[in-house]
C-alpha cells in the first residue's frame, strides 16, 4: 500500500477515527498494531510472518540479555538477537547477489557450471524492521534501554505502520516512552500532520516523480548520452532522491505526528552540508547514528588510533552502501564516501588546514565550501544511480573525458547555470545578501503552516493539493527506498 | 523582511492557543474541496477530450473502422506506421488506378510509431471490413521488441478494440493490464499540460481531424504542421547513422519477439478470412541501410517467408533524395512510392491475387 495511494488514505482515516472512537489505551494500542500489520499484509502479504517472527525473536533476546546473570550470557544472547535478523535480512536481500558474485567470480577462472539464483522476492521494508529490532537488543545490552515488559507495545514500535516500510529507523528510546500514555489526537497535531503529508507529497509526486522520468531515460543507455546530458541527469536525480526519500519521511512523520507521535527526521538540508562530514549527519539521520552508534564506536571509533580510525570510518560506510542495496554500485558508493570522510578527517580533522581560513570561514567561502562538497555527493550519486558497473564506467568516462557535445540550448544553459553560481559566490560577500539567504533557507516553513489560522492554512493546503492532483505522473513508481 | 514578519505574525495563531479539532477538520475537508473544484475547472476549460479527440491518430482509424463500407467497392487498405503512411497518397493512387480502368479504393491506415503487435489489436476490426488487399508496411525495427508498444495510444482507445481470446499469448501482463485499463479521469490528467497549451494556441500540435474517412484517404488533411515538409539535415542524419544503438539499426536475431509473433499471427489470420497480405519492406535510408547486417537482413526475410505472405524488397529502392530523414518520404517523395504502390496493385490484380471483375 503506497503512501500515494487512495487506498493508503481510506485506510489512515479509518484509522485515525478507530483510535478517535477508542476510549481506552490498552484497545488503541492493539487497534493501531492490527492496523500496522493489516497495512503490512496489503503491502508484502505472506511475509508478514517474518515480521512477527523478527519481533518475537528481538523481544526474547531483548529479554534474555537484560535478565542474564554474567557477561557471557548476555553476550550470548546479545550474538543470537543480532544473527537473526541478520541472518533473514542477508537471506532475502543478499544471497542472490552472492551467487552472482561467485558465478562471475568462477567465471574468470573458467568455470562454466553456475550456482542456480533463487530468486527470493525482498520483503517490503525488511532493512529497515531489522535494523529497529538490532537497535532494540544493542541498547538493552548496553545498558541503555530496559526491555519492553508488554510485547504487544514492542511489537507496535516495530510494525508501527508509518515507518514500517522506508524508515526513519526509530530507536525504542524515542518510541516506546511514548507508549505510556494514551493516543490523544488533538487539533495541533492533526494540523502539524496533515502540513507535514501534504508537503511530503507534493516532494514525491510533484518534484521526484516527474524528475524521474528524464533521470530514467539517460541511465537506460549512458553510453549513448552526452556528457552535459549525464551531469544534467545526475544533478537531477540528487534532487529526486532527496525530494522522494524525504518526502516521504514527511509522510511518515507526518502520520505518525496526527497520533501524536514524535518520530525522528531524516534530513536536514543536507544539500547545505559545508563539508562530507556535515553531510552524512544531515543526510538520513537516522541510519548515519545508527552506523555511528553500533557500527563506528564499537569497532573503535576514533580511539583506537588514526589508522584504525580511518578503517573504521572505511568500513562504516561500505556497511551503510551494502544497506542499500545488493549491487557493487552501492558498495562502491558506499565505499566512496569512506574515502571522502576518511579525507576529511585527516585534512580537516587532524592537520587543520582551513579551520582558520578567513575566505572560508567567510560567508562566500562558506558557500564555496558547500558547492564544493555537493560536488563530490552528486558524483557519489551518479555511482549510486548506475544500473551496473559497466554502466559506470561508461559514466565515469564521459565525465573524465568531456565531449563538450552542447546542442545552442545546452550551451546557454550551461552558461548561465555557472553564470549564476559566480554572481551569488559574488553577491555571498555582501553581509546583508548573505544573511537573507540564510534566513530563507533556515526558516521553518513547515512549522509556520502548521500554526496557521484556519482560514489561511485551508489555502495551504488547497492549492497544494491542488499542485499535487495537477502534476503528478498518471501513474507514480515506488518509492526508491522503497527498494532497500 | 520586518513587514513580511509582521505579516505572518498575523497569520499565525497566538502560542497557546489552538483551533478546534472538527475546524481543523472542517479546513481539510474544505481545502481538499476547493483543490478538487480548482482542478476539475481547469480540466473543464482545458477540454481534455476533446485534446485528446483530435491529437490522437489511433482515434481515427477506429472511427473508420465503424463506418460502413459498400460491399461491392473493392478496397485495399495500407497498413503500418508513418514509415508507410507518410509515403502512400491515396488519392493519387485513386486516380491513377481509374485512369489504368481499375475502380478501386485505397486507405491509409497510418498510426504513428505502429508496430506488428501494436497493430494486432485491430486485426478483427480489420477483418470485419473485409478489404480485398492488405499492404503492410514494416521494416527491421519492427521485429523487435524494445520499441513498438504505446501504452497510450492502447489505454486510450481501449473500448474499441476487439480482442479475440487467441491473441491473449501474444501480450505480457502488463501489455494486458493496458488493454484493459479504462483511461479514467486520472489516467487522462497527464495530458492536461499538453491540452492547456493547445486551448491557449501555446503550441501546436500535430492535428488529425475528427473523420475517419477523411483521415483515410489522406491522414494530413486537418493537420496544419504537415511534417512530410520538414526535413533533416543530410549531415544530423549521417551523424545519426553513426550511433550503434540508434533505433533504427536494429539487430533482428533469429530469436521469436512479440512482434514478429504478432505478425504471423494477424497474416495468418487475414489469409484464412480470404484477405490477401502483402509485405513491403519499406524504404531506408542509404546510410542506414548500410548499417543493417546480412543476417539481419536474413533474419527479416525468413520471416516474412514463414507469413506465407508475398513481399517485395524496397529496402534500397530509392536513393537519399527519397528520405527526408532516416526512414520516411517527403511530401514530393511520397508521390514515387505512391506510383509504385499503384501499380502494384494493378499487378495483383493481373495475377488475381485481387479478384477484380
Amino acid at each position: 500500500m503506497l503512501f500515494t495511494t487512495p487506498e493508503f488514505f481510506i485506510f489512515l482515516i479509518i484509522v485515525i477515527i478507530g483510535i478517535e472512537l477508542i476510549r481506552k489505551q490498552l484497545w488503541q494500542h492493539l487497534f493501531l498494531l492490527i492496523a500496522s500489520y493489516f497495512f503490512y499484509w496489503w503491502s508484502g502479504s505472506i511475509h508478514i510472518l517474518l515480521l512477527v517472527f523478527v519481533t518475537l525473536a528481538s523481544f526474547y533476546c531483548g529479554y534474555k540479555i537484560f535478565n542474564s546473570k554474567t557477561k557471557k550470557n548476555k553476550r550470548i544472547w546479545l550474538i543470537i538477537g543480532t544473527i537473526i535478523p541478520l541472518a533473514i535480512l542477508a537471506y532475502f536481500k543478499y544471497i542472490d547477489w552472492g551467487i552472482e558474485s561467485i558465478n562471475s567470480i568462477v567465471a574468470v577462472f573458467g568455470v562454466t557450471a553456475q550456482i542456480p539464483l533463487l530468486n527470493i522476492a525482498l520483503p517490503v521494508g525488511i532493512s529497515f524492521f531489522t535494523f529497529q529490532a538490532l537497535s532494540y537488543v544493542f541498547d538493552i545490552y548496553l545498558g541503555k534501554l530496559e526491555p519492553e515488559p508488554k510485547l504487544y507495545k514492542y511489537a507496535l514500535f516495530i510494525a508501527f505502520f508509518p515507518a514500517l516500510v522506508a524508515g526513519p529507523i526509530v530507536r525504542a528510546s524515542e518510541f516506546l516512552p511514548q507508549l505510556k500514555n494514551k493516543i490523544r489526537i488533538t487539533s495541533a497535531n492533526l494540523q502539524a500532520g496533515v502540513t507535514l503529508i501534504i508537503w511530503g507529497l507534493f516532494k514525491k509526486m510533484v518534484i521526484a516523480d516527474n524528475i524521474g522520468r528524464y533521470v530514467d531515460f539517460v541511465y537506460s543507455s549512458p553510453s549513448t548520452t552526452t556528457s552535459i546530458y549525464l551531469i544534467a541527469a545526475t544533478i537531477l536525480f540528487g534532487i529526486q532522491i532527496y525530494c522522494d526519500f524525504s518526502g516521504y519521511a514527511h509522510i511518515a512523520i507526518g502520520c505518525a505526528r496526527i497520533f501524536g507521535f514524535k518520530i525522528p527526521e531524516n534530513f536536514d538540508l543536507p544539500y547545505l552540508a559545508r563539508n562530507i562530514q556535515v553531510f552524512w549527519r544531515k543526510w538520513h539521520m537516522t541510519l548515519s547514528r545508527f552506523i555511528r552508534d553500533y557500527v563506528y564506536i564499537p569497532l573503535g571509533g576514533n580511539r583506537k588510533g588514526h589508522l584504525r580510525t580511518y578503517l573504521n570510518l572505511f568500513a562504516s560506510m561500505a556497511i551503510c552502501g551494502l544497506w542499500h542495496g545488493a549491487a557493487w554500485t552501492f558498495v562502491i558508493w558506499g565505499a566512496y564516501h569512506g574515502i571522502l570522510l576518511m579525507i576529511h578527517r585527516f585534512f580537516v580533522g587532524e592537520k587543520k588546514i582551513g579551520t582558520k581560513n578567513r575566505f572560508l570561514n567567510s560567508n562566500a567561502g562558506l558557500f564555496l565550501c558547500i558547492l564544493t562538497t555537493q560536488i563530490f555527493v552528486f558524483f557519489g550519486w551518479m555511482i549510486f544511480r548506475a544500473n551496473s558497473l559497466e554502466d559506470l564506467a561508461v559514466c565515469i568516462q564521459k565525465i573524465i573525458f568531456f565531449d563538450f557535445a552542447f546542442t545552442t540550448s545546452t550551451k546557454l544553459a550551461f552558461i548561465a547555470g555557472i553564470a549564476l553560481i559566480v554572481i551569488f559566490f559574488v553577491l555571498m560577500f555582501s553581509k546583508r545578501f548573505a544573511s537573507a539567504v540564510h534566513n530563507i533557507c533556515y526558516f521553518d516553513y513547515l512549522g509556520l503552516l502548521s500554526n496557521q489560522k484556519i482560514r489561511y492554512w485551508i489555502i495551504y493546503v488547497a492549492v497544494f493539493t491542488a499542485l499535487i492532483i495537477l502534476l503528478s505522473p498518471p501513474e507514480t513508481p515506488e518509492f526508491i527506498y522503497f527498494a532497500f | 523582511m520586518a513587514k513580511i514578519g509582521k505579516l505572518l505574525d498575523k497569520t499565525v495563531r497566538e502560542d497557546g492557543t489552538e483551533a478546534k479539532k472538527w475546524i481543523v477538520v472542517v479546513g481539510i475537508v474544505v481545502g481538499t474541496g476547493i483543490a478538487g473544484v480548482l482542478f476539475l475547472g481547469i480540466y473543464v476549460f482545458a477540454d481534455v477530450d476533446e485534446y485528446l479527440y483530435q491529437t490522437k491518430d489511433i482515434s481515427r482509424i477506429y472511427d473508420f473502422y465503424d463506418l460502413k463500407y459498400d460491399d461491392n467497392e473493392l478496397s485495399v487498405f495500407f497498413i503500418g506506421s508513418s514509415v508507410i503512411g507518410d509515403a502512400v497518397h491515396c488519392y493519387q493512387i485513386d486516380d491513377y488506378l481509374k485512369s489504368e480502368g481499375y475502380n478501386i479504393s485505397t486507405y491509409n491506415l497510418l498510426v504513428g510509431s505502429d508496430s506488428p503487435l501494436q497493430r494486432s489489436l485491430q486485426t478483427q476490426n480489420i477483418i470485419n471490413i473485409s478489404p480485398d488487399l492488405i499492404v503492410y508496411g514494416l521494416t527491421y525495427r519492427d521485429l523487435v521488441d524494445d520499441v513498438g508498444w504505446n501504452s497510450e495510444k492502447v489505454i486510450l482507445t481501449q473500448d474499441r478494440i476487439s480482442l479475440n481470446k487467441d491473441t491473449l499469448y501474444l501480450y505480457t501482463e502488463e501489455q494486458l493490464s493496458d488493454i484493459y485499463n479504462k483511461p479514467d479521469f486520472f489516467y487522462k490528467k497527464v495530458f492536461l499540460e499538453n491540452a492547456l497549451k493547445h486551448k491557449l494556441n501555446i503550441s501546436h500540435y500535430e492535428l488529425w481531424g475528427d473523420d475517419g474517412f477523411l483521415y483515410s484517404k489522406d491522414p494530413f488533411y486537418a493537420n496544419p504542421n504537415d511534417r512530410r515538409y520538414k526535413y533533416t539535415q543530410p549531415e544530423d542524419i549521417l551523424k545519426q547513422s553513426k550511433n550503434v544503438r540508434d533505433e533504427w539499426r536494429p539487430v533482428v536475431t533469429n530469436e521469436s519477439t512479440q512482434n514478429k509473433e504478432a505478425l504471423i499471427y494477424m497474416v495468418k489470420k487475414f489469409q484464412d478470412s480470404n484477405i490477401p497480405v502483402i509485405i513491403i519492406n519499406t524504404p531506408l535510408h542509404p546510410y542506414f541501410s548500410e548499417k543493417i547486417t546480412n543476417e539481419s537482413r536474413n533474419n527479416m526475410f525468413n520471416l516474412l517467408n514463414e507469413t506465407g505472405a508475398i513481399w517485395y524488397d524496397m529496402e534500397t529502392f530509392y536513393n537519399e533524395t527519397y528520405f527526408r530523414d532516416s526512414h520516411h518520404a517527403t511530401f514530393e517523395s511520397g508521390k514515387w512510392f505512391s506510383k509504385h504502390m499503384a501499380d502494384l496493385i494493378i499487378e495483383q490484380v493481373e495475377n488475381d491475387v485481387i479478384h477484380y471483375t
